[in-house]
């Protein structure tokens, strides 16, 4: 093909609401993340260099410090929870007879989603209620009474309620990567399984789990992407509390920036967030090259 | 009967006095032919940011009277009429001066900038509303005393049932029901540090009138609300450690606080105030602390129960406590004023016309339009009026008799002077300390610190010189 | 709650495309399956799903009922159904379910036109460097929106914008192109380069062949992308609450955690706002199903 160059000004035309609202919108708040983190920048005040002092500061923060546990356990809780009950219901959905029935209930699974989160949060803001909760009323209704409590209101339990939202967790975009994955998988080798007698879990675990690597991996690393910088959630169920049992570090940026005034500070935990992100995000995609290089 | 030549116009969020304001208009009308008033409730959701638009923007089509409980700082812009000048004219509808129709200590205290800046025409209080069904049932009185309260509340609990209903999320602790604990405590347990941080002769602020007689009488509950406190002498108090959080005093107070909590329900920190209300309403709980504005409201829905679930209801003042190592005055309470009305500046002779009207609504007559329509009408007051001589229907004057603490408390220390980051920091350590995560001596550490650390912020903030006698903040 | 638009826009992963254009279940022809136990796998499914909506359900059944109803009898059936709470709470949402479809009637047109064009010019037009803007970009795809927030909030802020609806159009404009542009080049460089050719011999000009030729060709990319998009503006929460201060121009998501005051809390009002609050993307789920199941996996992938 001969690659005539096209005239400037219609690449231009085309190019130039895009490139100048992402340059506005997008790259100067990124440069600005960047560079404000090393500042003394607090509300109606001009930012002023300080080099590491923020991170300094970090460093001794206590509540940060705190918070840091809380956000490990997320971490874990969601990428065990994208493991496991998607992957089983993917499983389960694929395993009928029925395409019609798989597709109907394919669609009901998702309906959840659909869902604004922020309804879902309410809704399970009302599930924990210590008092007319839905939660609680199951538990009476099973003869369990005695465990009722306000589920988002003690320490010991206020994480795990906000790890237990959405359960049994079947539902909504890993369901679908799953099962995109699954019919990749050619009916080849699910019909060389059936001759070869090898079916069942063990097929499952034999050749669908290592055929499935990439999605889980693709989904580990949107997991731990999208859970450190969610507390958009925390915020309207707990606010960080009781105490300090639900704090994270991103609603800790969210409270320095816009309760506490401070946004050089809260820019530089965003800086570090960043970094963290960044790193898994680097690791995810060595740890892939090693996968394929060993495929 | 000539036309209206002039208009009067009212703006408010005030939707309980909604037909009262407009019975008392055209009652007005009747007296003042030439005089159309008019009347505009407004919802509170952008009723602050229309009454911007509309002062001074809108000219003389601005309102000329509002709630002007959502208008901090508009009268130090010059906005409003001071209405001191007034307060001694002769009010027409009582033949006396204005200010003996009024409630002149409510309007010393208010003062804005040493100006009158508005005329509050209720207030808002909290008290303990209880459930006398469940008293009369366990053989219960009303309790006289913190600690006679404590031991209803275990016999209480004995029989069965949850003593307290408490909110005890961050709000809560910030401007909720745990807040108002807290705060008359502190007020209790503080009232002998207001010498110590009141503004003295030669302060920017200082007041003859107000603090040169001033004694500290921890007898008398009110003698010190009229006091200034100066907030470079109190911060100074803290950051010279003449006022300490972790010593004898805080730690009492906050065990008591921890020994109250024992009876409020598991795991209150995750309720809101909605919760908390429900829980009584259902008859789980036997006592509420809560405002003056719910009376209305638990009316209304008490009726709306199925007729097994009603049950009777009062309400009592928060009682003194009295056994404590420290002098501890009563408490006070925990309030302030509710409909609070400004006046626009306009024109001197629109000004007076206002002024006339205004005296009309505050005087006995006047006010009791607003009570009556909003009693016909069931609508909630939000607390006891302010105008001398209004009547309250017999059944509702047990109601409201609780609440006479008249919330002049002082010194609050929940954070230090409102400074978000020392809010927020106080909540946590003390919903720790009260889920028993922490200990009162870890505790008191933190609340120490965290109080010490905020006073070079506050500095900052509001770009203080920490000298009391230049006025240095941005008013 | 699901990421917010931001959020989504920070993740990357493997460029698989056929995987988003795989997960129609329904395409693939009958092959020999192999199957756990019938009984089994139904009872599982079933149970999963029933507890899986139960929340859902329950949402439903309350909202007809009265506080009085819901703590006498919390599983009864409302007796007698208020159905004049969907009244009470849709005039309570109404403001708030307004200011959200403005804002997305204006964005979601916005970034479908201007991604395509930019889409188009870096596919299909030949210039000095094209790939370097589009590695641009595609860069912009790991930035987090933890990164961007305090400083988009100071940039919004500078510019006047805070408590406008400018403060909400404008990002989510330029925020939803990154997407936007990724998927419409990926496409428009994947069509045959005759198609392209013949027209052009025809004598038509670039902005020609993108009318007639590119742009109907991408209407599946651009409903997936307007899926994407409509469903960032409607569930992004942090965003309009630090910038929207006027509750009359604040948006849904926001305002439904404020509304439910406005009840006194009583639930079953509260409960109907919120199932009002859901319906609009439960219509566009029904309407455009494809494309939404494509949409928010391709979200994920991030071609």
């Amino acid at each position: 093909m001969n690659p005539r160059r096209t005239p400037i000004v219609v690449v231009a035309l085309m190019l130039a609401p895009t490139l100048i609202l992402l340059a506005l919108f997008n790259y100067y708040p990124a440069v600005l993340g960047l560079s404000r983190a090393f500042t003394r920048w607090e509300m109606g005040e001009d930012p002023r260099w300080i080099g590491m002092g923020n991170f300094v500061a970090m460093w001794h923060d206590e509540f940060l410090r705190l918070s840091l546990r809380n956000l490990f356990m997320l971490l874990v809780a969601n990428v065990l929870k994208t493991l496991t009950m998607p992957l089983l219901v993917a499983e389960l959905l694929m395993s009928l007879r029925s395409l019609r029935w798989q597709y109907i209930l394919r669609t009901a699974f998702i309906l959840p989603m659909v869902v604004p989160g922020m309804v879902t949060m309410l809704l399970w803001s009302f599930i924990y209620d210590g008092s007319v909760g839905l939660l609680n009323q199951v538990l009476e209704a099973a003869g369990m009474g005695a465990l009722a409590r306000s589920w988002l209101g003690e320490s010991a339990t206020a994480l795990w309620a906000i790890i237990g939202i959405g359960f049994p967790w079947a539902g909504g975009l890993a369901l679908l990567i799953y099962l995109a994955g699954l019919n990749q998988i050619s009916g080849d080798v699910w019909d060389s399984c059936q001759v070869d007698g090898v079916s069942g879990l063990k097929r499952v675990w034999y050749v669908d789990l290592p055929l499935l690597l990439p999605q889980a991996r693709l989904l580990v690393i949107l997991t731990l992407i999208g859970t450190m910088q969610d507390f958009g959630s925390i915020l309207i169920l707990t606010g960080g509390g009781p105490g300090l049992a639900t704090h994270v570090p991103a609603l800790h940026m969210y409270f320095q920036a816009f309760r506490f005034g401070h946004y050089g500070y809260a820019a530089a935990i965003g800086l570090t967030l960043f970094i963290a992100i960044f790193a898994l995000s680097l690791l995810n995609l060595l740890w892939g090259r090693r996968l394929e290089k060993l495929a | 009967m000539s036309q209206p030549s002039t208009v009067i116009f009212l703006a408010t969020v005030s939707g309980n006095y909604r037909e009262g304001f407009q019975r008392l208009a055209r009652e007005y009308e009747r007296l003042h032919p030439s005089v159309q008033v008019k009347i505009q409730v407004m919802p509170v959701n952008g009723y602050e940011t229309w009454l911007r638009t509309q002062i001074p923007g809108a000219g003389d089509r601005a309102p000329d009277l509002f709630n002007a409980n959502y208008a901090w700082g508009m009268y130090e812009k010059g906005l409003l009429v001071n209405l001191a000048s007034y307060l001694s004219w002769r009010n027409p509808y009582t033949g006396k001066a204005w200010i003996e129709g009024l409630n002149p200590q409510f309007i010393e205290k208010y003062k804005t900038a040493g100006g009158v800046s508005f005329i509050p025409v209720d207030f808002v209080e909290i008290a303990f509303y209880y459930n006398v069904t469940l008293f009369h049932r366990l053989g219960l009185q009303t309790p006289r005393t913190w600690e006679g309260m404590l031991n209803i509340a275990e016999r209480i609990r004995a029989a069965g049932y949850l003593p307290f209903a408490v909110p005890g999320n961050a709000d809560s602790y910030w401007s909720g029901t745990v807040g108002w604990i807290v705060r008359f405590f502190t007020d209790a347990y503080t009232r002998e540090w207001v010498p110590l941080v009141m503004s003295r002769p030669g302060d920017w602020d200082y007041d003859p009138a107000r603090n040169a007689r001033f004694r500290l009488n921890l007898s008398d509950p009110y003698n010190d609300s009229l006091v200034i406190i100066n907030s470079e002498r109190l911060l100074d108090a803290v950051r010279r450690r003449v006022i300490r959080f972790d010593g004898e005093r805080f730690a009492e107070l906050y065990a008591r606080i921890k020994a109250f909590s024992r009876y409020w329900q598991r795991g209150f920190h995750g309720a809101n105030s909605g919760t908390a209300y429900n829980l009584f309403l259902t008859g789980r709980a036997a006592i509420l602390l809560e405002g003056s504005w719910l009376i209305g409201d638990l009316m209304q829905d008490m009726a709306d129960l199925p007729p097994r679930a009603r049950f009777e209801w009062g309400v009592f003042a928060v009682p003194p406590l009295t056994t404590s190592r420290f002098h501890i005055p009563p408490f006070r309470g925990v309030g302030g004023p509710g409909l609070v009305l400004g006046v626009v500046k306009k024109n001197p002779q629109q000004t007076e016309r206002v002024v006339d009207f205004l005296m009309f609504l505050t005087s006995p007559q006047g006010a009791q339009i607003l009570v009556d329509e909003a009693v016909r009408h069931r609508r909630p007051l939000s607390g006891p009026m302010l105008i001398p001589g209004v009547k309250l229907p017999p059944e509702l004057q047990s109601y409201y008799r609780p609440f006479e603490g008249r919330g002049f408390e002082k010194l609050s220390f929940r954070g230090l002077m409102d400074e978000q980051e020392s809010i927020w920091q106080w909540t946590v350590w003390a919903q720790r300390y009260m889920e028993g995560r922490v200990s009162l001596q870890e505790f008191l550490k933190r609340y120490q610190r965290l109080m010490e650390e905020a006073v070079p912020r506050i500095v900052s903030l509001q770009k203080l010189d920490m000298n009391p006698r230049t006025k240095d903040t941005p008013s | 709650m699901r990421p917010s638009r931001d959020a989504r826009r920070a993740g990357f992963g493997p460029i698989q495309r056929s995987e988003v254009h795989a997960t129609n279940v329904e395409k693939r022809g009958s092959r020999s399956r192999p199957r756990l136990s019938d009984v089994l796998c139904w009872t599982a499914l079933l149970i999963l799903l029933g507890m899986s909506l139960l929340p859902f359900a329950m949402m439903l059944l309350l909202s007809l009922k009265t506080n009085a109803d819901i703590f006498t009898r919390f599983w009864g059936l409302p007796q007698p159904a208020r159905w004049d709470f969907y009244r009470e709470a849709a005039v309570a949402l109404r403001g708030y379910l307004l200011n959200t479809l403005i804002v997305t009637v204006v964005v979601v047109p916005g970034v479908l036109l201007f991604s395509s064009l930019a889409g188009y010019a870096l596919a299909r037009l030949h210039f000095r460097g094209r790939d370097e803007v589009f590695a641009l970009i595609v860069a912009l795809m790991v930035v987090p929106g933890i990164l961007t927030l305090i400083p988009t909030y100071a940039l919004v802020q500078s510019m006047g914008l805070l408590n406008t609806r400018w403060a909400l159009i404008l990002p989510y404009l330029a925020g939803g192109q990154v997407l936007g542009v990724v998927l419409c080049r990926t496409f428009f460089a994947s069509l045959p380069d005759e198609l392209f050719e013949a027209m052009r011999l025809d004598g038509a000009g670039d902005f020609q062949i993108y009318r007639y030729l590119a742009l109907p060709l991408s209407l599946p990319t651009l409903a997936t992308i307007a899926i994407m998009s409509t469903l960032g503006i409607y569930n992004d929460y942090i965003w309009p609450l630090v910038t929207i201060s006027d509750s009359n121009l604040q948006t849904f998501t926001v305002g439904v955690t404020r509304f439910a005051g406005e009840f006194n809390l009583d639930y079953g009002p509260t409960l109907a706002g919120y199932v009002i609050g859901s319906l609009p993307l439960i219509v566009l789920f029904a309407i455009g199903m494809r494309a939404f199941v494509q949409g928010v996996t391709s979200g994920a992938l991030k071609a």
